[in-house]
């Protein structure tokens, strides 16, 4: 029995042991991000921590003195377009994807989910030699189409994860009762989806919201997106205005996934 | 029961419907099966027998390699599910999660576009009739397994399809419940007169239920009976075997209604698949009809087996008793007996004699996946 409870104790300790260095791991990682923020908040002319005074500055400076905003709305622009596009097709891809069998669906699935395992920046130089050729200056479009094409592989995966998780006899049940094709896929499948769907598409809207390197790649003149005008700011001024965005920016992801996590545990 | 009058056209006919898939796997041999109006078929069968894939072919989810469906006299082999007026009860429930347990049951009426006060109308009748007009606003998830059960046995009559396809039905319930829900189903099946097809792998529930039981081996119908006839009539070991409990004795016949065991004992044969002689036959005797006799106060009369053997074990279930005996060419033979107070106490290793009517002794035809 002694010996029973030694090793019961002994798991306890390992295990606490276990989560103190999961717990340092995790501060080690977020207290950079975090210390943004008192930044902030900073009066003077540049980034320094701790902070000396409290001041509004950077933001007014953010919202009504600069160029800011017109990234940002670029930014919101391109993330939703992103998102619609890239939930209409990827949640289509999913639906048939789970709804069908056929030699070579293996490969499809890999085919639509390779975005996601070439590296980022080759997908960038692929579609900025891309639409050099094909010319599109002047226009959101190629940021839009490249975000698309990275954010399309975590909408089949969220999609087809809400898809395995629906009884197939419920699609079914629904045609035997009568329901056309049409009407199992709007009064039945489209709505068990929705929380999958609604999840998928902020996931979208964040991918594209928060990406760098295509948006740099094939973004021209006229058309920085929020992160790739943080990126461009840092190399020629140390503007603490950048920690205002930087801190805007991580209450708007923090606030997307709190979101997302709300929505699929509702279900 | 309700096969009260007998109408040119069979609810369902199948003819020479067959179901092979890629690789020669053959999960529904060539089969015709008729389906009388208002009759309950049950369809049994082990799993992977082929009776859930016969039952998706009929409800359009499957579409059959060969052969044609004909429901209420019409071919609907190239019909889409929606378009053949059926109706279904899963095992799982299959209701729809995000809907109320009216708008479930209301579901088959919209899709059908009727007026929304005929639509209450029906919805509040059919709830009634599955008392479960208290819980209409309530959600699926909110129910007990019967009650969803309940539910989409609603589902299903309120649109008053000409056939019932239920799979399973009551597999994810637990015994006592699945009894209630038998006789629920009984009683909805005598006061609509649907015609129902069951499917199942218990065979208490196939012979408490159906007016016919179909019985399914390997892809293949090896015997369709009511449930008495298949009971006291099986024609094969695998038909004895899967209904109710059976003591399969291998003996040779020796003559015309009589065969012997390997001790050469003679038994002989009541009814049963013709025998010739000289051949191996399988004789089955149910256990109910084995009575234990003392050795010399056992029967010789005329029309009376009798073999010899010694106890093994007896063990009380309830009621019933099982005895085990040990006969003399070396097999184990059961006899069942009600449980009574009074009744003899047959010690382990006692030499006693088995005997049962000839009457009920019945030869089987060799099962052919045997051969």
């Amino acid at each position: 029995m002694r010996e029973t409870a030694a090793t019961a104790n002994h798991a306890t300790w390992v295990s606490h042991c276990a989560n103190a260095w999961a717990w340092f791991g995790y501060a080690f990682l977020v207290l950079p991000t975090l210390v943004i923020i008192p930044m902030s908040f900073n009066s003077t002319d540049e980034l320094a921590f701790p902070p000396d005074s409290f001041s509004l500055r950077q933001y007014e400076t953010f919202f009504l003195k600069s160029d800011w905003l017109s990234s940002t709305f670029l930014s919101f622009k391109i993330a939703i377009a992103t998102a619609v596009l890239a939930v209409v097709i990827g949640v289509t891809a999913a639906y048939g994807l789970a709804r069908s069998s056929f030699p070579g669906r293996g490969a499809i699935v890999l085919f639509l989910l390779s975005p996601m395992l070439v590296p980022v920046v080759v997908v960038a130089l692929g579609l900025y030699l891309y639409f050099a050729t094909l010319g599109f200056s002047g226009s959101a479009l190629p940021i839009i189409v490249g975000h698309t094409l990275v954010a399309i592989p975590f909408v089949i995966i969220t999609a087809s994860s809400a898809l395995r998780h629906m009884e197939r006899n419920i699609e079914a049940a629904a045609m035997i009762m009568g329901a056309s094709p049409f009407q199992v896929f709007r009064k039945v499948t489209l709505p068990l989806l929705k929380s999958g769907i609604i999840a998928s598409a902020l996931f979208a809207f964040l991918i594209s919201f928060d990406e760098v390197i295509i948006a740099y790649f094939v973004g021209r003149a006229g058309f920085s997106t929020l992160p790739v005008k943080m990126f461009s700011t840092i190399q020629w001024e140390i503007s603490p205005v950048i920690a205002a965005v930087a801190t805007l920016l991580t209450i708007l992801s923090t606030g997307i996934c709190v979101l997302v996590t709300i929505i699929m545990d509702r279900k | 029961m309700q096969r009260t009058t007998l109408t040119q056209e069979p609810m369902v006919r199948l003819t020479g419907v067959a179901k092979r898939y890629g690789g020669g796997v053959v999960a529904l041999d060539t089969l015709d099966l008729d389906v009388t109006k208002g009759e309950f078929v049950a369809l049994l069968g082990p799993s992977g027998s082929g009776k859930t894939t016969l039952l998706n072919i009929i409800a359009g989810m499957t579409p059959p390699s060969w052969g044609s469906v004909h429901i209420a006299g019409s071919d609907v082999t190239q019909l889409p599910p929606s378009k053949r007026n059926l109706g279904m009860v899963f095992q799982n429930y299959a209701l729809l999660p995000h809907m109320s347990v009216y708008e479930n049951v209301a579901f088959p009426l919209r899709v059908r576009k009727l007026a929304e006060k005929d639509i209450a109308e029906k919805v509040e009748t059919v709830l009634e009739l599955v008392q479960l007009a208290h819980a209409k606003q309530r959600l699926p998830r909110e129910l007990s397994g019967g009650q969803q059960q309940r539910v989409s046995l609603a589902r299903c009559i309120v649109y008053d399809p000409s056939l019932i396809l239920m799979d399973e039905p009551l597999g994810a319930l637990d015994k006592k419940l699945r009894e209630q829900m038998q006789s629920e189903i009984k009683r909805l099946h005598r006061t609509l007169g649907t015609t129902i097809l069951y499917v199942t792998h218990d065979q208490e529930e196939a012979l408490s239920m159906a007016d016919r039981i179909v019985l399914f081996h390997q892809g293949r119908i090896v015997q369709q009976a009511t449930p008495a006839d298949l009971y006291f009539k099986p024609r094969s070991v695998f038909a004895a075997n899967f209904l109710g409990a059976s003591n399969i004795l291998s003996t040779t016949a020796v003559g015309e209604g009589i065969a012997q065991l390997k001790s050469g004992e003679p038994i002989q044969i009541g009814s049963g698949a013709p025998v010739s002689t000289n051949h191996p036959v399988k004789l089955l005797v149910r256990p109910e009809c084995v009575r234990i006799e003392r050795r010399e106060a056992a029967s010789r009369a005329q029309g009376t087996n009798s073999v010899s053997g010694r106890i093994v074990s007896s063990t009380i279930l309830g009621n019933v008793t099982n005895h085990h005996i040990v006969i003399a060419d070396g097999h184990t033979v059961m006899a069942q007996e009600l449980t009574r107070r009074a009744a003899q106490d047959w010690a382990p290793g006692e030499e006693i004699n088995l005997t049962w009517a000839a009457a009920d002794t019945r030869a089987l035809e060799p099962d052919e996946m045997e051969v």
